[in-house]
């Protein structure tokens, strides 16, 4: 009897309910970033483990202007970062950067790299400021078009580009340089 | 973040308006003028990057920073949270916990801790370490546990590598290695006060506070002690007395500028426990050492470099209530010149130029002094050969030079020259292949070859006790231990737990055997053992473990192992079978651990199973040694704790051992129950 009533109470809810799961799924917010909350945990953490370290500063969160996945990527790891990461040496903020402002941007202390961003439009700035580019994506970072890639599961991994952190200038604190993976 | 002043603030202030501070601050830049090259980096930051990364680190397996979970050997972690919530008062009580540990509890100061079996009174095929420092008594090459100058407070983790290990650390790393690390007082602030009490009339109070200096200078103090009755209602009456133990120790950190580290620590301790001696004799024995230890370490465009020099001293009065006794000196200066170095992005290379020299004086057991000066150089390559490939390399090589001074018995027919011209030349190494499976998973493959160094009993005793007199022997060798082992860790998602499985084949070659224990000879009417190589021995071993944990605060953890030993000692040259000279009967081959726990609120409930088969151990009777069995036993631990503040946690532990009695005329082991309430504080 309970269960005749609550088909009925449902009957005729099926193409609504069709249409707002093929939206949910359409819309790019709803997906999950390319970067977990305890990957921007991680890399904030990283930069601390620069050699300077990096004293609080901003961090340049670019995005391809042309791919609205980008676009969603960049602002859900925006999200993320929130009004900031504390870290033992300052407050990291991020900001939005569309990938053609880039080289024309001043400030940033790293450059983190949203989905559906061509690394190496990025490469070739974030080595120009010397200044290392984080992504999720590691087959970024061994083409050499991004520096670090991280990953907090299963385990938290870290895996650098020797060549293009050398490159750019870049350097690590010597313990924590034996500790993560070099290419 | 503000870090709350201690009571130990006044001392520093006091310190800074002084000389003392201009002192320091010129010896800093001394150390800063002797460094090479511009220093550009810092030490390992535990808490930092076990943050990052969600698993301890550690340097104890190839001397390079590792994540626990990469190392190219056998290591558990032990973390202060395990050793909080075990609620145990000795280290012994935490280690007997870990499949493959084997521990003997005595008396109530007195355990012995092996790895993988080869277990026997005052065993010296194990090295312990506090941070670094070696803590085990050169005489007989053990570990006074009760003598450990560190509270369970101050522990960071407690690092336990089984297998040899002597190409990183040197001799004595024969069958394994505890690396006890502490907090860092420049990095940490461990403020806490202990109160405990219990039944054996056992009463303990200790205290650990943290100071800094800014943010550049960092001192910890610690102090504590406890006194207790034995398990056993009739050591007074047969001349033993009660233990007790006290001890402080200062560690001291300065970070003169990011790139350069200072480190200062000193320590004292006096222990007093019955203990049973090698030849299976409980006696009294007095322990007090006080040690210092000066480092540096800095990172320069070569690498970075760690300079390590300490001094351990120790009297130690062993009186065997029958016999007497008498003191001995025993004094290890360690010096010690470090260098890691990353070639590019795959290659890590460490070299180190070790000098240590041991000597152990004492008139009635040695009639002099007996020492040695070890040379030591040794070079680590680790090798990243793929992202989930690694290859890492290590080799020793020690050459020692034993002298003696002093009256030589004349039955020992050893000559000056005997002693003075012995030279040992020794290697020492570790390989190990570590596989990724997965991001999570790894594959291990090592093979190694230990040494265990003869104690300096060994070489230059020369004591009668009763109707014998026992010798050491300058002819010695050192025990070769070769271990190979198949390792595997991996991540069962479904069971929230990490399984660790491993298979080991180990061989013991040119095995000692102690004075006492070998076959007797007789010159010019006296009777007497000699310590010499007795043989060899094998072992085959399995052992696998599953540690878990879910996000709702229960934790739990099961493991099993088995160990097969098979001794090729030939009778003619033991005297009769007995704990060192017999390993096989002497090695429970099955032992199984269970435990869980659960964080419930304010609560926390934790306990601990050990379960093993039976073993033989060796008492004295009439001038030989005589067997009886320690039957199938149970270890148990349990704790309740509960935080009554935020700053203030009650506890209660119960434990149950299995205690082997050394003791006429009821020799023989019987379970043995003890209760300890505790209060903390934290400050």
């Amino acid at each position: 009897m309970a269960c005749g009533l609550a088909a009925e109470r449902w009957k005729g809810a099926g193409l609504p309910l069709a249409i707002a799961t093929l939206w949910l799924w359409l819309t790019p917010v709803a997906r999950a970033a390319s970067l977990s909350a305890k990957d921007v945990q991680i890399i904030a953490k990283v930069l601390t483990f620069l050699d300077p370290p990096l004293n609080g500063g901003r961090v340049a969160i670019v995005y391809a202007g042309g791919s609205t996945t980008a676009k969603h990527d960049a602002e859900a790891i925006l999200t993320l970062f929130g009004d900031g990461i504390k870290t033992r040496h300052g407050l990291i903020i991020a900001t939005l950067v569309e990938v053609g402002m880039l080289s024309s941007s001043a400030g940033y202390s790293a450059v983190i790299l949203a989905a559906d961003t061509p690394g190496h439009s990025v490469a070739t700035t974030s080595k120009a400021l010397r200044i290392p580019c984080i992504s999720a994506d590691t087959a970024l970072v061994r083409q050499g078009a991004c520096t670090i890639a991280i990953r907090s599961e299963p385990k938290v991994d870290i895996t650098v580009n020797h060549a293009a952190a050398e490159a750019a200038g870049i350097a690590f604190a010597p313990m924590f340089q034996m500790l993560i993976h070099e290419l | 973040m503000t870090v709350p002043e201690s009571p130990v603030m006044p001392l520093i202030r006091i310190a800074c308006r002084t000389k003392l501070h201009r002192l320091l601050r010129l010896a800093g830049i001394v150390l800063l003028l002797a460094i090479p090259a511009t220093p550009r980096a810092q030490m390992i930051n535990y808490g930092e990057l076990e943050q990052l990364f969600g698993e301890p680190v550690t340097t104890s397996v190839t001397g390079k920073p590792q994540r626990a979970s990469e190392v190219p050997g056998n290591l558990t972690i032990i973390t202060q949270d395990d050793i909080r919530r075990s609620g145990a008062t000795t280290i012994p009580d935490i280690l007997q916990f870990v499949p493959g540990v084997d521990v003997r509890h005595n008396w109530l100061g007195d355990a012995q801790v092996a790895m993988r079996g080869y277990n026997s009174p005052m065993t010296p095929r194990l090295l312990v370490l506090v941070n670094g420092r070696q803590v085990y008594l050169d005489d007989y090459g053990y570990v006074a546990w009760n003598a450990l100058p560190v509270q369970m407070s101050e522990i960071r983790q407690i690092e336990v590598v089984k297998g040899p290990n002597t190409a990183l650390f040197g001799f004595n790393a024969a069958a394994g290695v505890v690396n006890i690390i502490t907090t860092d007082p420049l990095r940490d602030s461990i403020n806490t006060a202990t109160v405990l009490g219990g039944t054996q009339a056992y009463g303990e109070a200790n205290i650990v506070t943290t100071a800094h200096l800014g943010s550049t200078a960092g001192l910890r103090v610690s102090a504590g002690g406890w006194t207790a009755n034995e398990f056993h209602t009739a050591p007074a009456n047969a001349g033993l007395r009660y233990p007790r133990a006290a001890n402080l120790t200062l560690d001291a950190r300065w970070q003169i500028d990011p790139d350069l580290l200072l480190r200062a620590e000193a320590s004292l301790t006096d222990a007093l426990s019955p203990r049973v001696t090698p030849v299976a004799v409980s006696i009294n024995t007095q322990v007090q050492t006080n040690s210092l230890r000066l480092g540096a370490a800095a990172t320069t465009k070569l690498g970075l470099v760690d300079i390590d020099v300490y001094r351990n001293a120790g009297t130690y009065e062993y009186s065997n209530p029958a016999t007497g006794g008498g003191p001995a000196r025993n004094i290890v200066t360690v010096a010690r010149l470090g260098h890691l170095l990353k070639l590019g992005a795959t290659h890590t290379l460490r070299t180190s130029l070790d000098y240590r020299n041991n000597s152990d004086s004492a008139d009635r057991a040695i009639g002099g002094t007996i020492a040695y000066d070890d040379y030591a150089a040794s070079i680590m390559w680790d090798w990243q050969i793929s992202p989930t490939l690694s290859l890492n390399n290590a080799a020793r090589f020690d050459h020692l030079a034993l002298h003696y001074s002093g009256n030589l018995l004349a039955i020992s027919g050893r000559t000056f020259q005997a002693f003075n011209a012995t030279r040992i030349d020794a290697a020492s190494f570790n390989t190990g292949l570590v596989y990724r499976l997965t991001g999570s998973d790894t594959l291990r493959l090592t093979f190694s070859r230990g040494l265990q160094l003869p104690s300096l009993l060994d070489y230059g005793l020369q004591a009668p006790v009763g109707r014998f007199t026992l010798l050491g022997s300058p002819a010695l060798m050192p025990t070769v231990v070769w271990n190979a082992e198949l390792g595997l860790d991996i991540e069962i998602e479904s069971l929230a737990s990490t399984l660790g499985a491993a298979v080991f084949v180990q061989r013991n070659v040119e095995l000692l055997g102690a004075p006492g224990s070998t076959a007797p000879g007789v010159a010019g009417g006296v009777v007497y053992s000699q310590a010499d190589d007795i043989g060899s021995s094998d072992e085959v071993g399995f052992e696998w473990g599953l540690r878990g944990r879910s996000e709702a605060g229960m934790r739990w953890n099961a493991s099993y192992r088995f160990a097969s030993i098979s001794d090729d000692i030939p009778a003619a040259g033991v005297k009769t079978p007995s704990a060192t000279t017999r390993y096989r009967n002497g090695t429970p081959q099955h032992s199984i651990i269970l435990g869980a726990g659960a964080t419930l609120g304010r609560f926390e409930l934790d306990g601990q199973i050990r379960w093993q088969s039976a073993y033989t151990d060796y008492h004295v009777n009439a001038d030989t040694f005589a067997p009886f069995v320690i039957p199938n036993n149970v270890t148990v631990n349990g704790r309740v704790g509960y935080a009554l503040t935020d700053s203030i946690t009650l506890a209660a532990t119960l434990q149950r051992y299995t205690v082997a009695r050394l003791l006429a005329p009821n020799f023989g082991s019987g379970p043995q129950l003890r209760a300890i309430a505790s209060v903390t504080a934290h400050f």
